[in-house]
């Protein structure tokens, strides 16, 4: 269910961004981040970015995603008070 | 040993962070360079979701039919707030402008005309239909030729006939009616014309922008406001288009009326106007007839020629 939900809402992103939702779409984005992570943002800010054809100019999405990727990677483990790998060790 | 462990686990995960990390910034990097090959693949990659999003933007279907109204539905109540605010600070100017003109005929000591209220004991279709009986005659001192009043200044009536203890209004629509009239917005006089059913008409010329909304006023009485142009003829065959007056309310619904208490001689502009273009005629007329020349004779100093016009 969790991995539908999660697909759904990653299509959901990138559609949001097409319709020009941005703020949906950051939304989305950040409770994608704090579900799944925001190492799957990467390809689709790239392919984003491939699509609206950025990379002759600024891709701004992928850049705005790598910067987004650093920032959660390091604040959700702090959010997350169960955190997986810390239950195994 | 848990504590190593720990230690162990988070060099991990930041060895990891760190190689996605560096792997993103090399794909960056030959995007940048390449951007041909990124452009072509992110397209062929996000069809579908563009597929989607067309179907979303341009089909006829229901669900996005409903997206693409609900959009509209916000932007109309975007719009309808602006003209609400738009609206509030309009009225505003309008009372401000209220009381400064009050003001003002108070500096210029223009007082109000007393005024008798009246209840309305008999109307259409109990009477005849643009007559109306109240309950206020000649012992209350309402005379043949006051103005009837709906509210502050929407005048509908003139008393016809006083008895005792009642009297007659004749609305202005009663048919035969007719007064001059001043239209507000294209700022014509006119003369309005009874109809008959509650309803008065003005005529102008075509050409003239008579448009729905435009204020009547009755000069010859102040205030005279009789109402606003609810619905316009306009045949362009025909020399003059008509608006159409209403009365401010439904005869079936006044309940009470006011009556000035005093008869005002009504000024008739027309006949005004035709005063002042004969002033300005005979102003402007020079009487060749009876004028003489003056000359100058050559031993003084030399003068222009003067023109006597003679009375």
């Amino acid at each position: 269910m969790k991995t539908i939900l999660s697909a759904l809402i990653f299509i959901l992103i990138a559609i949001m961004v097409m319709q020009n939702q941005l703020f949906a779409a950051v939304l989305l984005a950040g409770w994608f981040t704090w579900r799944v992570g925001a190492f799957l943002l990467l390809p689709l800010a790239i392919m984003l970015d491939g699509y609206f054809g950025a990379f002759y100019d600024v891709p701004v999405i992928t850049l705005c995603a790598i910067a987004w990727y650093g920032v959660s990677e390091f604040v959700r483990p702090r959010l997350l008070m169960h955190y997986k790998e810390y239950e195994k060790a | 040993m848990k504590v190593h462990s720990r230690l162990n686990s988070k060099k991990t995960k930041e060895k990891r962070i760190a190689r996605v990390l560096f792997g993103a910034g090399v794909v960056l990097l030959l995007g940048v360079t390449i951007p041909f090959l990124f452009t072509l693949v992110g397209r062929v990659v996000m069809y579908p979701i563009h597929s989607t999003n067309e179907w979303l933007r341009t089909s006829s279907s229901r669900l996005p039919m409903f997206l693409r109204e609900q959009d509209e539905l916000v932007d109309e109540i975007k719009r309808l707030e602006n003209e609400l605010a738009v609206a509030q600070s309009t009225d505003l100017t309008q009372q401000r402008l209220f009381e400064e003109n009050m003001w003002l005929r108070e500096l210029l000591s223009v007082h109000e005309r007393e005024r008798i209220a009246a209840a309305v004991i008999a109307r259409p279709t109990e009477l005849p239909y643009d007559l109306m009986q109240i309950d206020r005659g000649s012992d209350d001192s309402v005379q043949v030729g006051a103005t009837v009043y709906v509210g502050a200044d929407n005048v509908i009536g003139i008393v016809t006939y006083t008895a005792p203890s009642y009297s007659f209004v004749e609305l202005f629509t009663t048919p035969g009616f007719s007064a001059t009239a001043f239209i507000s917005g294209p700022n014509v006089m006119t003369t309005l014309e009874g109809y008959g059913g509650g309803i008065a008409r003005v005529s102008v010329p075509q050409g003239i922008p008579l448009t729905v909304g435009n204020l009547v006023y009755v000069p010859g009485i102040d205030p005279g406001v009789f109402g606003r142009v609810a619905y316009v003829e306009n045949r362009p065959t025909q020399p003059e288009q008509y608006g159409y007056i209403v009365l401010p309310k439904p005869v079936t619904g006044i309940n009470y009326v006011a009556v000035a208490k005093d008869v005002v001689a009504p000024t008739a502009p027309p006949t005004i106007e035709e005063r002042v273009r004969e002033l300005i005629k005979s102003a402007l007329l020079v009487d060749t007839k009876n004028f003489t020349i003056g000359t100058s004779t050559p031993s003084t100093t030399p003068t222009t020629t003067p023109i006597e016009i003679l009375p």
